[in-house]
């Protein structure tokens, strides 16, 4: 890892760890596996926020392996899987960016506002590339926003292909606002894309009423 | 301390840590589980509200969960799949299908109170058959 990684500068980070360890891995070989830990100081209710990448030899077990932080990692893609493994501290980084979008969502929309298609879920794309961008650069939070939307699917889904394109068009309306308002902190952040979201930037395929209850 | 030491600790204390994350130890407002592979849909469906009904148990102040699991797919399939319930009171929320990381819920959702899981999760069943406990329809 480059010293120079934008990561280490991430600022709302209060404590940032790397360690490697040895252990067993799942194909039964000793590999070294590098562990970062990273947090915004104690979290009340949580240990810590942890992401581990295995230094495996090779990269296709190390894709296949269930890794310490199974939840998140068994929900990536492939191509995000290989990001991680490229831009190891970035791709944690970003993964706190997530936490973080998803946070300033939950205090502004209610629940039913934030399923998939919602305004919440539009502002939670959009929050999450715009503090990609500042983290990294634009053209690393868009590779990984895109390696999220690329899964296998069936191509003339049109209600899969309909909430991939919002998603895809809030993630470059968020990087957009983030590129113009670099300097922009967290909450003036939301603000402008809050504003993005009321003069209709921002896709909604799904009223706030959708929810079938 | 020499580094050695000082890096072995470290490095038990990560090794510890992430044990005990990774195995749910630890209860936290959002409860975020991964159930590994099925050989179906169906079947990681089946345990996965099981599994939501021991979460609830476990930790019963969580705001909500999510258990999710990957099943072999297709071209056209993601191959991965998760229960969430999102509390509305302490004693009901609504559960549905997340079809895509932290995207939030799509299509049917069904209003439930916390009984209906333990329900359904004795049942074997899956998100459907979460229709017969529905509190109300919109």
């Amino acid at each position: 890892m480059s010293i120079q990684d934008p990561a280490l500068n991430y600022r709302y980070v209060d404590y940032y760890y790397f360690s490697f360890m040895s252990d067993m891995g799942s194909e039964g070989a000793t590999v070294w596996r590098w562990v970062m830990v990273y947090g915004r100081g104690p979290k009340k209710d949580r240990l810590s926020s942890m992401i581990t990448v295995a230094g495996t030899i090779d990269a296709n077990i190390a894709l296949e392996m269930e890794q310490g932080y199974q939840d998140i990692w068994n929900g990536l893609t492939n191509d995000e899987k290989k990001f991680v493994k490229a831009h190891p501290a970035l791709a944690a980084s970003f993964l706190s960016a997530r936490n973080n979008a998803i946070e300033d969502t939950q205090s502004r929309f209610s629940p039913q506002d934030m399923d998939d298609g919602t305004r919440g879920n539009a502002f939670q794309h959009a929050m999450w590339n715009a503090l990609m961008t500042q983290l990294g650069t634009e053209n690393y939070a868009a590779e990984y926003a895109n390696a999220h939307e690329n899964y296998p699917r069936n191509v003339n889904d049109t209600t899969e292909n309909t909430f991939r394109n919002m998603d895809l068009h809030n993630n470059n309306i968020g990087r957009q606002i983030a590129t113009c308002n670099f300097t922009a902190t967290r909450i003036e952040m939301a603000n402008l894309i809050i504003q993005a979201l009321n003069s209709g930037q921002l896709q909604v395929v799904c009223p706030p009423t959708c929810r079938q209850h | 301390m020499s580094i050695s030491r000082l890096s072995l600790k470290l490095a038990v204390s990560f090794a510890l840590c992430l044990s005990l994350s990774s195995c749910g130890f630890f209860c936290s407002s959002q409860s975020r589980v991964s159930i590994g592979k099925f050989d179906s849909k169906e079947n990681g469906a089946r345990a996965a509200v099981r599994r939501l009904a021991e979460e609830i148990h476990r930790c019963p102040e969580a705001k909500d969960y999510r258990i999710s699991w990957n099943f072999p797919s297709g071209p056209e399939e993601r191959g991965w799949l998760a229960v969430k319930y999102v509390r509305q009171d302490n004693a009901s929320g609504v559960v549905g299908y997340e079809y895509d990381p932290d995207s939030g819920m799509r299509q049917d959702t069904y209003l439930v109170d916390n009984d209906a899981i333990d329900r359904v999760a004795n049942e074997g069943g899956t998100l459907n058959d979460f229709a017969k406990y529905q509190k109300k329809k919109n």
